[in-house]
This record gives C-alpha cells, sequence and structure tokens, in this order.
C-alpha cells in the first residue's frame, strides 16, 4: 500500500522511462533518416540517369561527326577526356559533380562512360554501345562499379546509304 | 536501544524512501534532466546540419537543372531548324560573345533567332533579318554564366557554365547537323 500511494504522488519520469523513450525516439529517428538516405538516393540516381542519358547522346553525336576517328582510335582528334581502353573501346571518366576528368585523374572519378564500337556488317555499319557505371557505391547500396544505363546506336561509317 | 548514529541513518532512509526532505534533488532527476539536454543537443545539432546539407545538396540540383534546361533549349532549337545555311555561330552585337543565329521564314518574312549570353542569363531574340538583337527584346531562357558555341565540321559544339566559389560548374553538349552547313 505504502508502495502504491509513492507511485500516485511522485512526479515526472523515471530514468528507466526515459531511457525507454529515447531508445524507442532513436529507432523512430534512424528509420526516418534511413528512408530520407533512401530518397536522396533515388533522386541522385534519377538525375544520373539523365545525365548519363544527355552526356551519352553528345558522344554519340561526336562518334557520328567523324566515325573513322574513332573506329581507327586516331586519340589526336579525340577529346584529351577519352582513354582508349582497347581497339574501339574508350572511357570517359567524369567526376561526382559530372565534370570531365583526366584519366591521370581517375582515382577522383565517380562515374566511367564505356564507349564501344564493333562492326555489325560489312557495309559499313558499326555499332556503338555505351554504357555509364558508378564506380563508388551510392549511399545504403554495397554495389560497386553499379551500370546506370546503357545506350546504343548505329553509324554508318562509309556516308552512303545502305540497301536493307 | 540504538546508538544516536544509527538513529539518524534510519531517519534519512525513512525519508527518502517515502516524503521527500525539502531542498533535495535525487540522483534520477539529475540523470534524467542530463538525459533530456543530451537529446535535446543532439537533436539540434542534426536538425542544424540536416538542414545545412539539404539546402547546399538544393543549391547544387538547381544549378545542374539551369545549365540541363539552358543546353536542351538550345539543343531542341536546333532539331526544329536543321535546314540547310539555317544555323550558324557569330559574335552577338550586344556584348560580342557567341550566339547561335537561326534563319526562319514566317509569311515571306525572314526572322532570326539569336540565343546568346549576357547579364547572367541566356537570352533568346527574335528579331528580323539584318536586326540586331538586344536585351530589351530578348526573353530569358535560363540563369547561365557564360555560353560558348563552336561549330568544327558539322558538329556543333555547346557549352554553358556557372561561375561557383569553388570552381566552375559546367556542362557541354555536342549536336550533329543533319544538313551540314
Amino acid at each position: 500500500m505504502d508502495n502504491m500511494g509513492y507511485i500516485k504522488t511522485r512526479k515526472g519520469f523515471t530514468l528507466i522511462e526515459m531511457i525507454i523513450a529515447v531508445a524507442l525516439l532513436a529507432v523512430a529517428g534512424t528509420m526516418v533518416v534511413r528512408l530520407f538516405v533512401h530518397a536522396h538516393v533515388c533522386n541522385r540516381l534519377a538525375a544520373d540517369i539523365d545525365r548519363s542519358v544527355f552526356y551519352g547522346s553528345a558522344w554519340i553525336e561526336k562518334i557520328k561527326s567523324s566515325p573513322w576517328d574513332w573506329i581507327e582510335g586516331k586519340t589526336s582528334t579525340q577529346e584529351p577526356v577519352v582513354s582508349a581502353s582497347g581497339p574501339g573501346s574508350y572511357v570517359v571518366y567524369y567526376d561526382d559533380s559530372w565534370q570531365p576528368i583526366f584519366e591521370d585523374q581517375a582515382q577522383k572519378a565517380a562515374y566511367a562512360m564505356h564507349i564501344d564500337l564493333y562492326r555489325i556488317s560489312g557495309d559499313g555499319l558499326w555499332a556503338i554501345e555505351l554504357r555509364t557505371f558508378r564506380i563508388k557505391p551510392y549511399p545504403l547500396r554495397q554495389k560497386p562499379y553499379e551500370e546506370i544505363y546503357a545506350l546504343s546506336a548505329m553509324v554508318n561509317a562509309i556516308g552512303k546509304v545502305v540497301e536493307p | 536501544m540504538l546508538c544516536p548514529r544509527w538513529k539518524s541513518i534510519k531517519k534519512n532512509r525513512a525519508d527518502t524512501d517515502g516524503v521527500k526532505r525539502r531542498g533535495s534533488v535525487s540522483v534520477e532527476t539529475i540523470a534524467t534532466l542530463f538525459l533530456l539536454i543530451v537529446l535535446g543537443v543532439g537533436i539540434f545539432s542534426l536538425t542544424v546540419s540536416s538542414t545545412s546539407v539539404y539546402s547546399r545538396i538544393y543549391h547544387g540540383k538547381n544549378l545542374q537543372s539551369e545549365l540541363r534546361v539552358a543546353l536542351s533549349f538550345v539543343q531542341m532549337k536546333i532539331r526544329q531548324n536543321d535546314l540547310r545555311h539555317a544555323i550558324r555561330v557569330e559574335e552577338n552585337p550586344v556584348n560580342g560573345g557567341p550566339s547561335v543565329v537561326i534563319r526562319e521564314e514566317f509569311g515571306g518574312e525572314v526572322y532570326e533567332t539569336w540565343i546568346y549570353q549576357d547579364d547572367g542569363k541566356l537570352r533568346e531574340a527574335l528579331v528580323l533579318e539584318g536586326e540586331a538583337p538586344s536585351n530589351e527584346l530578348s526573353f530569358e531562357i535560363a540563369d547561365v554564366d557564360g555560353f560558348s558555341a563552336v561549330i568544327d565540321k558539322n558538329l556543333l559544339n555547346l557549352s554553358v557554365w556557372m561561375d561557383q566559389e569553388d570552381g566552375r560548374l559546367q556542362m557541354d553538349s555536342s549536336i550533329l547537323l543533319r544538313t551540314g552547313r
């Protein structure tokens, strides 16, 4: 009975109650922060897809303007940010704000755009395959070198109309 | 028979078990208050840092969006008017910077659309052929600090940029003119 009286008369929270409340708040807060980060990642991914399509289209336009330079690997005529990774294969590195960077600064790169050209037929038709990767994993994701988007196009390298 | 010292301890225990003595504060109350203060400070610092991170992200996205809008607009205009001899790059008479000039014909009259940058904006001015564009006649497309347009053979290279405290934020694009020049 004395204890009941004590409970009825005391005011405020006990330490245990406070700890439980703080723990619940921490769990709820963690979930909210996770949600926020997830929303940020989704937003970032959408922006990255947009950028990879935008810049990818620009590279395809450049390749179409002088296809043989790219097929034969005449790097002197291409932009300095393009590094050749094999015959008809190129890589362009971008930093975190999508600014192109040189190959020697590749350790700072956040994105890599792989450009591959391969012959489809003997009539001068070449395929351009362009794939963009995120080098560092997104927050809350453990997958490094994640593919963001892939673009493909065809180029008529001899500049003549190819009969179907 | 209890000694006076033991009586005093028992009295104190009785005080703490039941009615509190006036002027005393229990350890529990101090710990609770301390925990509340720690929680308050933590939430406050989290709110301040989140706000600053969010505003920085928002500002960056806004800048990127402005550049994206500017380039997309120019690309769209060029795609719409990619006719032979219809697109050229020349110095604009407003500030001498580069501009993309698109020649169009409406009802027998020849008009020119000048796309150029001046006063922190990318602008578009539609004037009669031979007339000079001006800011008063132009529409603002987007906020940009710089604009460059270069035609290399039939490839039109475009760049727009924003000058920031920590460097320049630039966006480039290229358009292959299907009709040549």
